[in-house]
């Protein structure tokens, strides 16, 4: 089955990473996007959208880690000791943005297929897990303990201020049923 | 933000994604530098890109007889590099998650008609009635029955794997043995239930109330239980290694000899609980309460006890405690340590 692509050719995009700190994350509830939906709150509100499902039936495969050590190239415990935001990287050899399989990150064949809700430990209910853990702390969200970091950039969709990377408006309900 | 996976490796209308050095990851970072991580890819994008990105069966020649070979190598190879082994898919964990369960398997949810869930109710109390002459096993695996009531019912050995049980009542019902395996129990209410032997291992258990149950010997290998309600609950025996407990409310509760290797226990209540001779090797009870709690003989080596109040629990004979562990929990007068580790008061 070929993969389809469910957004524009000519769209514009840039890489990044956003630290903030979480304040919510559900599937989207109105069940016709493959996305579990996590709200970032940073200089701005953000919405994060990870895949949960691709959007031609073909496997998503996930490698999860509880405990992951390695600090990457980004340095991940000065990026969460930083400001909150999102900072544009260049791509492309010799650039600072992750790589699978060339950061050595984790066994790219430890991968393996997400299985579908209802069956165990799925990417939702991982992914509410956590965010539980999250919501569960409020007092932590003002002072950075809770922080999502990310590695690819929003969609020229929100309207990004050329250079910038951060969103000219709000995160609001009607902005996100826009770019699903 | 979108495409929080590998942007690399891929063919046809995303090609123009590929570029290397660009992928998208998701990590969440706790207090004290607890770092979890989570990375995704398609299948269909290929393991073995060039430095533009670009899948290697588009590129050089050299790569093609490992494209065409069994399973193909899937990874970047460095010119200067030999190939290393390729992992087969028998090789390969049956969850990104749990690596423990088997989801080859994938039945959708079923939905059921009122009648035909009482029809199988039915059938499964005869079953036990006449000790399994007559009737049988209620099969209620990958049914929808959100918010049903159960209450009270003998469901000894029921099959409820992959069952969509949000806020179904299970108070004081009769589950022992029962197959709950990836059920999704949030905010189920299990008060007073008998689970003892039940299998849970990936179940959903998140803000379920599961006050004084028994759940003793039961299997929740990798469950989700965050802000759960389990107190004075009977977990001995219990196998709940890489459990998430975090802010559950364990007082009380009878853990001897629990298996919680690994376990998130951050922020739980586990006041006056019996941790006797329980095994939590490498699990994380960061600010968790342990006021009273009885934990000799546990196994400690390697558990995050950071900000962890140890007030009046008696630590006595553990195995695997550091001082450095102590140092970093709160401890009282009344504490009591093993031998040769103090604790401030």
């Amino acid at each position: 089955m070929p993969h389809a692509r469910a957004k524009p050719l000519t769209q514009q995009r840039l890489y990044g990473v956003l630290v903030g700190s979480i304040r919510d994350g559900q599937e989207d509830p109105a069940g016709h996007s493959p996305h579990y939906e996590i709200w970032v709150e940073a200089d701005r509100n953000y919405r994060i959208a990870v895949n949960g499902r691709s959007v031609d039936g073909s496997d998503v495969l996930a490698h999860y880690d509880p405990n992951f050590t390695d600090p990457t190239k980004l340095g991940l415990a000065a990026l969460a000791a930083g400001a909150k935001g999102f900072t544009g990287l260049t791509t492309g050899p010799g650039e600072k943005g992750l790589d699978y399989l060339r950061d050595g990150l984790f066994p790219i064949d430890a991968m393996a297929p997400i299985p579908p809700d209802g069956q165990g430990v799925t990417l939702t209910n991982l992914l509410d897990g956590q965010v539980e853990r999250a919501k569960s702390r409020p007092q932590c969200r003002g002072d950075r303990l809770w922080r999502i970091l990310s590695g690819s950039g929003p969609r020229p969709a929100l309207r990004l201020r050329a250079g910038t990377g951060r969103a000219r408006h709000s995160y609001d309900a009607r902005q996100q049923r826009q770019f699903r | 933000m979108h495409d929080i996976h590998t942007m690399q490796g891929n063919s046809g209308s995303f090609a123009d994604d590929n570029r290397i050095n660009g992928d998208g990851a998701l990590f969440i970072r706790f207090t004290g530098g607890e770092t979890v991580a989570l990375f995704l890819r398609f299948s269909v994008q290929s393991t073995t890109t060039d430095d533009r990105g670009t899948r290697a069966s588009c590129t050089a020649d050299w790569w093609e007889p490992r494209e065409r070979g069994q399973g193909g190598h899937r990874r970047y190879i460095s010119p200067t590099e030999p190939p290393e082994r390729s992992v087969s898919e028998t090789e390969r964990p049956q969850s990104p998650f749990a690596g423990k369960f088997d989801f080859s398997a994938r039945p959708p949810v079923r939905t059921l008609s009122p009648d035909e869930i009482e029809r199988q109710l039915a059938a499964h109390r005869l079953y036990l009635e006449t000790e399994w002459r007559q009737g049988h096993r209620a099969n209620f695996a990958s049914a929808d029955l959100t918010g049903r009531v159960f209450s009270g019912l003998n469901l000894r050995g029921i099959k409820m794997d992959r069952t969509l049980l949000r806020g179904a009542d299970f108070t004081r019902a009769g589950l022992q043995r029962a197959n709950l395996i990836g059920a999704i129990l949030e905010e189920a209410r299990l008060d007073d239930a008998d689970l003892s032997g039940a299998r849970l291992g990936g179940a959903n258990l998140v803000s379920a109330r599961l006050e004084n149950a028994c759940l003793a010997k039961v299997e929740m290998e990798f469950a989700l239980l965050a802000k759960a309600v389990l107190r004075g609950a009977g977990l001995r025996g219990a196998d709940m290694s890489g459990v998430l407990l975090d802010d559950a409310v364990l007082s009380q509760a009878d853990l001897r000899e629990a298996n919680l290797r690994g376990a998130g226990l951050r922020g739980a209540r586990l006041d006056e609980a019996d941790l006797r001779d329980a095994r939590l090797g490498g699990a994380f009870l960061a600010a968790a309460s342990l006021r009273a709690a009885d934990l000799r003989g546990a196994y400690l080596r390697l558990a995050k006890l950071d900000g962890a109040d140890l007030s009046d629990a008696d630590l006595r004979a553990t195995d695997g405690l550091t001082q450095t562990q102590i140092d970093r929990a709160h401890c009282n007068g009344r504490t009591r340590l093993p031998e040769g580790l103090k604790g401030e008061s």
